[in-house]
C-alpha cells in the first residue's frame, strides 16, 4: 500500500489550472480596449461622415476607404459587446454569442483583406499607370464587386464561428463515480455521443470552480473538433495575415520603386506612408499570428502547465496589439491623404459654423444647413481628386 | 473635445464596474506515467476534445480526493477503467440492501 502511495505522490499530474490573467484581462479590457475602442470608434466615425457628406466616392480608393472604416467600426462596436456579455455570463443566449463573435470574425478578415485591396489599387494606379487608365475610368462598378467579394468572402471564413460557438457551462466531460459513500442511483445507459457510462451523478464530483457560461468551440464529435480546432487558427494566419502581407509587400515594394524612379518631390513622403502602412500592419499583425500559429502547431502535444499559461498570456497580450489597428488605420489610410485632410477640415469648419449658426437661430436652422450642405458638396464633387491618396 | 473626454472617462468607468473576474477552466496537458492501483481510485472523468481542452484524456480521482490525468491509450488505463466500472456494478447489487 505504502508503495503505491508513494508512486502517487512521485508524480503528480494534476489537470491545469487556468490561471485566467485577471489582473492582465483586466486591465487590458479596463483601459486598452476602452481606449482602442473610443479612438477606433471616432476615427472611423470621422472617416465615414467625411464621405457621407463630402467626399463622394469616386475612385476605387474611396470604396476602398469607406469599406475599412465600416469593417474597423463594426469591430470596434462588437469587442465592448463581447466583453460586457463575458461579464454578463452572456444572458442574451447563445444566438448573441454566435452573432458577435461571428461578426467579429467577419470584420476581422474583411479590414485586412481590404487592406491587401488598397495595396493592390496602388499598384495598379502608380505602376501599371498606362495600362490601368482605361481600367480604371470605368472600375467604380469593379471596386464594389471587389468589395462585395471581400465580404462574402469574410462572411463564409467565419462561418465555422457562427456553426460551432454556443453558449454553455465549461463542466468537462461525463462524471464516473464508483465510492463507498456515494448515494446515487447507480444506472447504466447509454450517453448521446455513444459512451456508456455506469454511475452517474447529479452534481459532477469533478466540478470546476466556476459555474459561468462561456462562449467558446462547441462540437459534437471529436474529430470534427480536431479538424476544426486546426483548420480555423490556420485558415486566419493564412488568409487573415500572410495572404495580405504577400499581397502588401509585393504592390508596395513595387510601388516604392516606381516612386524612386520618378522625379516628383513629393516621392520621399510617399514612400515614407508606404512603409509606415506595411511596418504598422506587420508590428500590430505578427505578433498576434506567431502565437497563434505556434499555439495552432502545439495543441495536441503534451506540454507543461506553465508552458501553457506563457503561452496564453501571450495570446492575450498580442491580440490587443492586433486590436490596435484598427484605430491606426483612418491615421494610416484617410487622414494621410491630403485630398481627405482637406475635406475634413472642410467638415469641421462647416460643422462649427452650424453650430455658431445653431445657436444663433435655432429655428431656420434645419433647412440652411441642408441646403449649405447640399451646395458645398456640389462643388467638391467638381474639384480634384486623384487616385494617388497617400500624398502627403 | 471636453464632452468628448467625459464620456470616454465614463465609459472607462461603467466598463470598470462590469469588468469582473473571467472564468477559470482545467484541462489535462499531460499523462501520469507510473500507474496507481485501482484500490486507490475512486472514479474517472472522461476529457475529450469536444470543448475547450484539446487533448484527450481520463481524469482519475483518487481515495484521498486528488485527481491525475491519464493517457486514455495506455492499457494500465483502460485497465482501471474497467475495473472501477466493475467497483461500480458490484455497488449496484449492493445498493438495494440499504
Amino acid at each position: 500500500m505504502n508503495d503505491s502511495y508513494e508512486d502517487y505522490y512521485l508524480e503528480t499530474v494534476e489537470p491545469c489550472e487556468e490561471q485566467g490573467y485577471h489582473n492582465v484581462q483586466h486591465f487590458l479590457h479596463v483601459y486598452v480596449h476602452s481606449i482602442i475602442c473610443i479612438l477606433g470608434f471616432v476615427g472611423n466615425i470621422l472617416v465615414i461622415l467625411t464621405y457621407a457628406f463630402y467626399k463622394r466616392t469616386k475612385s476605387m480608393t474611396d470604396v476602398y476607404l469607406l469599406n475599412v472604416a465600416i469593417a474597423d467600426i463594426l469591430f470596434v462596436v462588437a469587442l465592448p459587446l463581447i466583453i460586457f456579455s463575458e461579464q454578463s455570463d452572456w444572458a442574451l443566449g447563445t444566438w448573441s454569442c454566435k452573432l458577435l463573435r461571428g461578426i467579429y470574425s467577419i470584420n476581422l478578415y474583411s479590414g485586412i483583406l481590404l487592406l491587401a485591396c488598397i495595396s493592390l489599387d496602388r499598384y495598379l494606379a502608380i505602376v501599371q499607370a498606362r495600362r490601368s487608365f482605361r481600367l480604371r475610368s470605368r472600375t467604380l462598378v469593379y471596386s464594389y464587386l471587389i468589395c462585395g467579394a471581400v465580404w462574402f468572402m469574410a462572411l463564409l471564413l467565419s462561418l465555422p464561428t457562427f456553426i460551432y460557438f454556443e453558449r454553455y457551462k465549461p463542466s468537462n466531460g461525463q462524471s464516473h463515480l464508483s465510492s463507498e459513500n456515494d448515494r446515487n442511483q447507480t444506472n447504466s445507459r447509454n450517453n448521446a455521443d455513444g459512451s456508456e457510462y455506469l454511475v452517474t451523478l447529479p452534481g459532477d464530483w469533478y466540478t470546476f470552480q466556476e459555474k459561468q457560461y462561456v462562449c467558446d468551440w462547441f462540437f459534437k464529435e471529436n474529430h470534427t473538433a480536431r479538424q476544426m480546432k486546426t483548420l480555423v487558427p490556420s485558415t486566419q494566419v493564412a488568409v487573415g495575415f500572410c495572404l495580405p502581407l504577400l499581397v502588401m509587400a509585393f504592390c508596395y515594394s513595387q510601388v516604392v520603386f516606381t516612386l524612386l524612379r520618378a522625379k516628383n518631390f513629393q516621392r520621399h513622403k510617399a514612400v515614407r506612408v508606404v512603409l509606415t502602412v506595411v511596418l504598422v500592419f506587420i508590428a500590430c499583425h505578427l505578433p498576434y499570428n506567431v502565437a497563434l500559429l505556434y499555439d495552432t502547431i502545439t495543441m495536441f502535444f503534451l506540454k507543461e502547465c506553465s508552458d501553457h499559461e506563457h503561452l496564453r498570456l501571450a495570446l492575450i497580450l498580442t491580440k490587443s496589439l492586433a486590436y490596435l489597428h484598427c484605430c491606426l488605420n483612418p491615421l494610416l489610410y484617410a487622414f494621410v491623404g491630403v485630398n481627405f485632410r482637406n475635406h475634413f477640415r472642410k467638415i469641421v469648419e462647416d460643422a462649427w459654423c452650424l453650430g455658431k449658426r445653431y445657436i444663433g437661430a435655432r429655428r431656420s436652422s434645419r433647412n440652411t444647413s441642408e441646403a449649405y450642405l447640399s451646395s458645398r458638396r456640389s462643388v467638391d464633387s467638381a474639384a480634384y481628386d486623384n487616385a494617388t491618396s497617400f500624398t502627403m | 473635445m471636453d464632452r468628448l473626454c467625459t464620456g470616454a472617462l465614463l465609459f472607462i468607468l461603467i466598463l470598470s464596474n462590469f469588468v469582473q473576474e473571467t472564468q477559470t477552466a482545467r484541462c489535462c496537458l499531460q499523462y501520469k506515467k507510473i500507474p496507481v492501483r485501482c484500490a486507490h481510485l475512486k472514479g474517472y472523468t472522461i476529457q475529450d476534445t469536444r470543448r475547450h481542452c484539446d487533448l484527450m484524456a481520463i481524469i482519475f480521482q483518487t481515495t484521498n480526493g486528488k485527481f491525475f490525468c491519464a493517457d486514455p491509450l495506455m492499457p494500465w488505463t483502460q485497465e482501471r477503467v474497467t475495473c472501477l466500472m466493475q467497483k461500480a456494478a458490484r455497488m449496484k447489487n449492493v445498493q438495494p440492501n440499504f
